[in-house]
């Protein structure tokens, strides 16, 4: 497995610490991007929570998630999490080391008591003696809150005191971005008031050993959920239902519970479960299966396939300035490109982790993922494969259908309707679900370099 | 070439510290480049016995190690995977090697090894050896404790407890114990909560010596359990904590943590949390506050024995100290919410005692506007106690929720070029066209690729045979296999594989024919029969497709269920009529079992009217009832005794008490319908489950989906052992039953009974879900399930708490009139024996959904099939006393009464 190495220095560990009318909750910060470029220790927010316990719980199912891995529990070493300030927002992000669950706490305006926060995006240190802390913390006495150094003691320090050193594979960084790009794809399919909620979430299977439970179905019936052991007309996939333990830390705040997915087509697909606390959001991603992670969902590769998209992504990457919600109309307007060509952009800002997509509202939002997270896309197996074919001239297109020899085999690519449909054996198990096949996106490549080619009056390819 | 190089190559380890020994620094760099051109020619070298190569690799691992500078470059090569085994590093020579390095680079070298996590575990002995040498803390890491915890654990010798003693590290690497994300296994593999030789006791034991720090001890276990962790963990450090037996002092200090896990932990670290914190709380030590926060944990927990233990609890401090009714009552009444109303009972009472005490109207108002909360049942009392204002508030008019009738899907129309066909056949081959389970899309896509393929072959077969060649190139029957050459296994191919096969000329005209002639004939289970007519279609169409191919197959569905449209029939009929075309026999037979009856008269006439003897047949078919099965008790005529009447009986005398269904003789399927169809008209089926292979169960609902009373018939022994030996599966076809056609009658509603009381959740789903599609198409007979219920939980065959369960998961989406209707009926024939195990959980879902509304309006009054639940009812009510049958039995009376 490729991977290569996060290095986070951060000056001091993160603490609840006591302080004068209530406690305080510093959390340190190592590396990342602001508006002013990169910063060792950037600080995003100091003020008070509205809602601390249930702002602590939410922390702390992001850390769980964080610190898991929900396929083939294998002790490993799991990364930190990543906080954004949108200026009216913070947001608490993780990802799991399976690389099938994604975890987001929003605080919105209102859990930070109306003040504002600062733009950027950084790593935040949890640890043992933190997430401690944070359990302790039953009652609903004030709690301050910092995000990044203290001014007071900063100056003070001479050297990093913790350092964490964190294998970081390609397949999770791109799962990491991937989440974001499939979850653009999903709608409001229920939602539950707080008391159903708390029967719903607690009657779910819990995991035990590493055996997965599959995926579930329900559907949204009155004001709940029912169980259901087939995909019928209106079901919402919940995958790998023992995923959803994190959310049990947040229950007794739970206002709501929202339930977003894409249309219902038979098959196992990922969904988001999002808890409203108050003045929170507190979102989970599920990937279609325990043992699949987003990094081979493949949503992405067709965006990827093009130059163009990477061209309008540079350009509209310019004009993000960590705005809470990206409107693609005002950013077409400014980018002087159509609304479409924006789209597509983001999806392939989202898949360089340099926007996330926030299903409550609808709308990307900018942050930029602390990690060398663009290389890892550029080297999907699947693309670099469709490459190698394309190089090897294995493609010929005639017509409609397309022949790509393979090794000792050859196959059909046909296209209907604008998708692309193989003869191989992904596209047999998958039938598309999960993102084209090797030999459909080399098709979709020569495809285009074949009109290219027409454009500008040269040979084909 | 050096002495060193020769031992090196020689593989003699053990010479190699003292050759290194007199080395200057300048040698060893000029050795280290003899030693790397060595592994890089060992490296690629071909086996030779392990125990050369071990040999071999040792001596270069140990040479190598003394020849480094840099701590770095030292651990890189000490890392290295081709310089070590899978037993890790040899400590004692390399410590040999390494012992004349100054402490800081020893250490530093620890902390690096230490570091690596794939190998750190192994490499304890080394890290301990050179942390020995530079009198260094221990570099703890999650590994290095791994790795710690087995050496350390007895295998043989000394014993854990004078292990530890003696070992200088001990403080620093326990301490990694309680930091580590999994406890190693060698820690928590012994359960035994009685042995004191076991780690948690030996921790404790050493703690009292005073060879570990007992404060740290204490501090880092109550930590880890605050955090959670892996179940699998939990009782070790429980255990622990049990052993360190803390005073009232240590317990008191650590009122927050107990707090905290109260909240959050596992229930057992929870019920120890609550343990400690009522001691202190009886004793006075907690204060009313940091009560009232973990009583406000307790009460949310799930688990119905803390809020129990809860509310004794807060019972207890309020009698001694009634002023706190203020600070306490609140969070009392949050358990008026709580889904059990024992629960909500004891709350009730709680307040209710202590309500004089609290001061101040706003409060009162608060503890009364949360007794809205409360079940009916405890309504009259809380009104009592708060005055009117706890009156139930007027609900909203009461609408049974049920899933949407269910529409079949039109079948897609088939391939419409050879290159979609292709694909389609291509993603039903190499096993996938056969899955072990039963997948809603299976049969469809097989019956479209099958009547393409039929389309396909018949108009131009080379064409086919063509694109097919070139998709299926990888399939094991088109290579030069051996296996490939032997036709018994070729005429077994699975799903449309075994035709295209055929219409590749990989099988003989001679072996399709013996293939399609000498068919399946048992009748013993469903495989044989079910799955018997969808072989012997593809027998057919595989041998057909070379001899005399068929323009299309007349079996086709027209809807996703499998049913076939009667004029669609009539119009296939008429064009094979045009075309000169023979309708093939189990072609025809299972067009027959699919179509749909009951349809326009017009259609039986224009079959009628074709004039063929299979449009005869048609018309005939389309008018003819189909018998139902009948049920029976086991205590009956065992199989075939009543044959002469035309009922045969499956299943009979296996258990006492068992009810199964028993299908009809039917002439016109035995006179006219080939051997595979011969079944259906046979007056028996299966006698009970078959130990075959399951598959091919997709198809199994579209070869009859238009009659599932002899479907449920034949799938009936599944279920049932789903309810009796606890198989796990058989409750599949129940949605699917629900949704097919025909009358849905004894045999189907026999299946849902045993369904809802299958042992494991899914096919208890599976039965909910056939439940709520009967109920919303109408043809769930309520009352009537709920009597077979009732007399399969007097036989002993069902249990009730599994029927409960079932019947909440069906009430919980609003389908409680439904419920009602049938553990209405269930409830007055169990209701003569109150002491049956799980009738207390039956009388409190059947309550909850009369709570909400479903005996109001049309269904009240006398008349219905409740009604005669009450008599008996109040009997059971009457007896008094504090069982959960009396007091649920009492909460349905007071519902009914309202």
């Amino acid at each position: 497995m490729t991977r290569s190495t996060q290095a986070l220095a951060y000056s001091r560990p993160s603490a609840l610490a006591t302080a004068p009318g209530g406690r305080l909750l510093g959390l340190e910060t190592s590396g990342g991007v602001t508006p002013l470029g990169a910063e060792a220790h950037p600080g995003f927010f100091s003020g008070l929570l509205t809602s601390p316990r249930a702002a602590a719980r939410g922390l702390l199912a992001v850390a769980d998630v964080a610190g898991a891995r929900y396929y083939q529990r294998v002790p490993g070493s799991s990364l930190d999490p990543v906080v954004t300030g949108n200026g009216d927002r913070l947001r608490f992000e993780s990802f799991s080391g399976c690389c099938g669950v994604y975890a987001r706490l929003d605080v919105l305006r209102d859990g930070l008591d109306g003040a504002d926060t600062g733009h950027g995006t950084t790593n935040v240190d949890v640890n043992n003696r933190l997430r401690e802390a944070l359990s302790r913390m039953t009652g609903d006495d004030p709690l301050h809150l910092r995000v990044g150094p203290d001014e007071m003691t900063v100056t003070t320090l001479d050297g990093p005191l913790v350092e964490k050193k964190v294998p970081l594979p390609d397949r999770w960084l791109r799962g990491f971005a991937e989440a974001q790009v499939i979850s653009a794809g999903f709608d409001l399919r229920a939602e539950l008031p707080a008391a159903e909620a708390v029967r719903f979430l607690r009657a779910l299977p819990r995991g035990s050993g590493t055996a997965s439970r599959g995926a579930m179905w329900v559907v949204p019936t009155g004001r709940t959920l029912r169980p259901t052991t087939r995909p019928v007309r209106g079901a919402v996939c919940l995958p790998g239902p023992e995923r959803l333990a994190a959310l049990q830390r947040v229950l007794r705040d739970a206002t709501a519970l929202r339930v977003y997915g894409p249309p219902a087509g038979g098959v196992a697909v990922s969904s988001a479960w999002e808890v409203v606390l108050p003045g929170m959001r507190l979102t989970l991603t599920l990937s279609p299966d325990a043992a699949r992670g987003f990094s081979g969902e493949g949503g992405v590769l067709e965006a990827l396939a093009t130059e163009e998209a990477a061209r309008d992504a540079e350009l509209v990457s310019v004009l993000l300035a960590w705005e809470p919600r990206i409107d693609p109309a005002e950013l077409a307007v400014e980018a002087g490109l159509p609304v479409g060509r924006v789209r597509a952009a983001l999806v392939r800002l989202g898949t360089a982790g340099r926007v996330g997509y926030d299903v409550a509202d609808a709308a990307y939002f900018h942050r930029e993922l602390p990690y060398e997270a663009s290389r890892a896309e550029r080297h999907n197996p699947r693309l670099v494969a469709a490459r190698a074919l394309l190089d090897a001239g294995a493609v010929v297109l005639t017509g409609d259908l397309a022949r790509v020899a393979s090794g000792e085999r050859h196959y059909q690519v046909r296209e209907s309707g604008g998708a692309l449909s193989c003869t191989c054996r992904w596209w047999a198990d998958h039938r598309g679900a999960r993102g084209p096949c090797k030999h459909a996106l080399a098709v979709r490549m020569a495809r285009r370099d074949t009109v290219l080619a027409t454009l500008t009056g040269g040979g084909a390819r | 070439m050096s002495e060193l190089l020769d031992a090196v190559r020689a593989g003699r380890v053990e010479d190699v510290p003292g050759l290194l020994k007199p080395l200057t620094a300048r040698e060893r760099a000029a050795e280290l480049r003899e030693l790397k051109a060595w592994r890089a020619e060992v490296r690629d070298r071909p086996w030779t016995g392990w125990q050369e190569r071990r040999r071999l690799r040792d001596a270069l691992l140990v040479a190598g190690a003394g020849c480094q500078r840099g701590a770095a470059s030292a651990v890189a090569w000490l890392g290295a995977s081709d310089l070590r085994g899978a037993d890790g590093l040899p400590p004692g020579p390399l410590v040999e090697v390494l012992s004349h390095q100054e402490p800081a680079w020893l250490a530093d070298v620890a902390r690096r090894l230490a570091g690596r996590a794939s190998t750190a575990q192994e490499d304890y002995p080394l890290v301990a050896a050179l942390v020995k040498l530079a009198g260094c803390a221990m570099p703890v890491t999650d590994a290095l404790t791994r790795g710690w915890a087995e050496a350390v654990s007895p295998s043989g010798g000394p014993s854990l407890a004078e292990t530890l003693r003696a070992d200088p590290q001990a403080r620093d690497m326990v301490r990694g114990l309680f930091e580590v994300t999994e406890l190693p296994f060698v820690i928590v593999w012994r359960p035994d909560p009685d042995v004191a030789s076991d780690w948690p006791g030996v921790l404790a034991a050493l703690a009292g010596e005073g060879v570990l720090e007992r404060d740290p001890l204490v501090a880092a276990c109550l930590a880890r359990l605050l955090r959670g962790g892996r179940p699998r963990d939990l009782p070790f450090f429980l255990k622990l904590l049990r052993r360190l037996e803390l005073t009232g002092e240590e317990e008191r200090a650590r009122t927050a943590d107990w707090i905290g896990m109260v909240s959050d932990g596992a229930s057992t670290v929870a019920a120890l949390a609550q343990e400690v914190l009522s001691r202190l709380a009886v004793s006075g030590a907690l204060p009313v506050g940091a009560l009232a926060d973990m009583s406000g944990s307790a009460l949310f927990r799930p688990e119905k024995k803390l809020v129990r233990a809860q509310l004794v609890l807060l019972g207890k401090v309020l009698r001694s100290d009634p002023g706190a009714a203020g600070v306490l009552l609140p969070v009392v009444a949050e358990a008026f919410g709580h889904a059990d109303t024992d629960v909500q009972e004891r709350a009730l009472k709680l307040v209710a005692r202590h309500l004089p005490a609290v001061e101040g109207e706003e409060a009162r108002a608060g503890l009364a506007s949360a007794a809205s909360l409360l079940s009916p049942v405890h309504r009259p009392r809380a009104a009592e106690l708060f005055g009117g204002a706890a009156a139930d508030t007027e609900a909203d008019p009461y609408e049974e929720i049920l899933p949407p009738v269910p529409e079949p899907d039109r079948l897609a129309p088939v391939a419409a070029s050879l290159a979609e066909l292709v694909e389609e056949v291509a993603a039903l081959s190499g096993g996938r066209g056969e899955p072990s389970t039963y997948t809603p899309g299976g049969m469809a896509a097989f019956e479209r690729a099958l009547d393409g393929l039929v389309r396909y072959a018949h108009a131009d077969r080379a064409a086919l045979a063509d694109a097919l060649r070139d998709t299926l190139a990888g399939s094991w029957w088109l290579k030069d296999d051996p296996a490939a050459a032997n036709e018994t296994w070729l005429v077994r191919l699975a799903g449309v594989e075994r035709v295209a096969a055929a219409a590749l000329d990989r099988i003989s005209v001679r072996g399709l024919w013996y293939a399609y002639a000498h068919g399946p004939r048992s009748t013993c289970c469903a495989h044989a029969t079910l799955g018997g007519v969808a072989e012997a279609r593809l027998a057919e169409v595989a041998y057909l497709v070379r001899t005399k191919s068929l323009p299309f197959l007349l079996a086709t569905p027209t809807w996703s269920t499998g049913a076939v449209d009667p004029d669609v029939l009539v119009e296939r009929l008429r064009t094979y009529q045009r075309l000169c075309a023979a309708p093939a026999p189990v072609d025809f037979a299972q067009a027959l079992v699919r179509v749909r009856r009951g349809g326009d008269p017009g259609t039986v006439r224009a079959a009628a009217a074709l004039g063929t003897p299979e449009g005869d047949r048609l018309a005939a078919w389309l008018v003819e009832e189909t018998p139902v099965p009948g049920l029976k008790g086991a205590g009956e005529p065992e199989r075939g005794a009543r044959s002469g009447d035309g009922y045969g009986w499956l299943g009979a005398g296996s258990r006492a008490g068992r009810l199964l269904a028993g299908t009809r003789q039917r002439l016109v399927a035995r006179r006219d319908f080939p051997p595979a169809f011969r079944w259906l008209g046979q007056a028996s089926a299966p006698s009970g489950t078959c130990s075959h292979w399951s598959t091919g169960m997709t198809h199994w609902p579209g070869v009859l989906p238009e009659d599932r009373e002899t479907l449920a018939a034949w799938l009936l022994p599944d279920v049932a052992a789903c309810a009796g030996t606890g198989r796990r599966g058989g409750a599949w076809w129940l949605p699917v039953g629900a949704e097919a056609g025909g009358p849905a009658g004894p045999a189907l509603r026999l299946g849902v009974a045993y369904g809802l009381a299958a042992r494991h959740p899914g096919d208890r789903l599976a039965a909910v879900d056939a439940l709520l599609v009967l109920a919303a198409r109408g043809q769930l007979d309520g009352p009537q399930l709920g009597r077979d219920m009732a007399l399969l939980a007097i036989s002993g065959t069902v249990k009730l708490n599994r029927l409960a369960d079932s019947a909440r998961t069906a009430a919980a989406t609003g389908a409680y009139r439904t419920v009602w209707s049938v553990l209405g009926a269930t409830l007055s024939d169990l209701l003569a024996d109150p002491s049956r195990p799980g009738l207390g959980d039956l009388l409190a879902v059947a309550a909850e959904c009369v709570e909400h509304g479903a005996v109001a309006g049309a269904t009240a009054g006398a008349g219905t099939g409740a009604d005669p639940a009450i008599p008996a009812l109040a009997a059971v009510a009457a007896r008094g006393g504090s069982s959960r049958v009396t007091a649920q039995a009492v909460r349905l009376m007071t519902a009914l009464r309202q």
